[in-house]
C-alpha cells in the first residue's frame, strides 16, 4: 500500500497523472455491444415513425425500456463518461444532432407532403451504421486524448 | 516567465489525491470502488482523500442506489478541473525548467 505522504518529483507526478488518465481511458471504454445498441435504439425509434399510431407507441416504449437497460448496464461498470472532450468530439456530437434533426424533418415533411411512411424506416436503417461509426470514432478520439500528451 | 509554483495545488502533492483527480479528469464521474481499485488504497484512505478534495470544492460527492446498494460517486467540479489543468501545466513548466538548467 502506498504512503500518502510520498514525495514526488514533477516528473514522477506527471507520470502518475498520465497513468491515471490512461486508466480512465481504459475504464471508460465500452464493449462493442454498446456501440451497436445505442444506434440500434435510435434507429428503431426513428424507423417507428413508419408505423401506425398504436404500434409506434409500443415500439417507442420498448426502445425507451431498452435505452434504460443499456444505461443501467453502463452505470454498473462504475464509470460514467458523459463529458465531451476536445473540439473534434464537439464537432462529432453536433454533426450527429444535426443529422438526426435533419432526418426527423425529412420524415415529417415526406409524410405530410406525400403521405409516405417508408422513408422513416429507410432513414432509421441508414442512420444506424453512421451512428455506429461515430460512436466508435468518438471512443477512439477520447482514448487518444486521454493517453496522449497532457495539456 | 510566470512562476510555475503559482499553478501548483498543494492538495495534489499527495500521490493518491493526484491519482484520483487525474482519473476523474478523464471521466464524468466514477464510483468509489473503481477509484479505490485504481489507486490501490483501502476504503478508509480513499474516503479520507475524497473528503479532503470535496471539502475545498475540487470534487463533488454524490450517493445513489444501484441494485439495492448505496454507492458513492465522485466527480471533479469545474474548479477541480481548472486546478488540475493548472497543476499539470505548472509541473510541465518545472520539468522544462529543470531540463534547461541541466543543459
Amino acid at each position: 500500500m502506498k504512503d500518502e505522504t510520498d514525495i514526488q518529483t514533477p516528473d514522477e507526478a506527471l507520470e502518475m497523472a498520465k497513468k491515471s488518465r490512461a486508466a480512465a481511458a481504459d475504464a471508460g471504454k465500452k464493449p462493442l455491444v454498446y456501440h451497436l445498441a445505442l444506434p440500434a435504439i435510435v434507429g428503431c425509434l426513428i424507423a417507428s415513425f413508419a408505423l401506425r399510431d398504436g404500434l409506434q407507441l409500443a415500439v417507442t416504449a420498448a426502445t425507451m425500456a431498452l435505452l434504460a437497460l443499456v444505461l443501467w448496464r453502463v452505470r454498473k461498470r462504475g464509470v460514467w463518461v458523459g463529458n465531451l472532450r476536445g473540439a473534434v468530439s464537439y464537432l462529432l456530437a453536433s454533426l450527429l444532432i444535426v443529422l438526426t434533426l435533419a432526418a426527423m424533418f425529412a420524415i415529417f415533411w415526406l409524410k405530410r407532403t406525400y403521405g409516405l411512411d417508408w422513408p422513416a424506416a429507410a432513414i432509421g436503417a441508414a442512420l444506424f451504421p453512421v451512428m455506429v461509426a461515430m460512436s466508435l470514432v468518438w471512443e477512439k478520439l477520447r482514448h487518444r486524448d486521454l493517453t496522449g500528451k497532457m495539456s | 516567465m510566470t512562476n510555475p509554483a503559482n499553478g501548483l495545488e498543494p492538495l495534489f502533492n499527495a500521490p493518491t489525491r493526484l491519482q484520483i483527480t487525474a482519473f476523474l479528469s478523464g471521466v464524468a464521474e466514477a464510483e468509489f470502488a473503481v477509484l479505490r481499485d485504481m489507486a490501490g488504497v483501502s476504503d478508509s484512505v480513499l474516503s479520507k482523500q475524497l473528503s479532503a478534495l470535496s471539502d475545498v470544492g475540487l470534487v463533488e460527492l454524490r450517493k445513489s442506489k444501484l441494485d439495492g446498494r448505496q454507492r458513492t460517486w465522485a466527480a471533479l467540479t469545474r474548479k477541480g478541473r481548472k486546478s488540475f489543468a493548472a497543476h499539470v501545466a505548472a509541473l510541465q513548466q518545472l520539468v522544462q525548467m529543470a531540463a534547461r538548467a541541466a543543459e
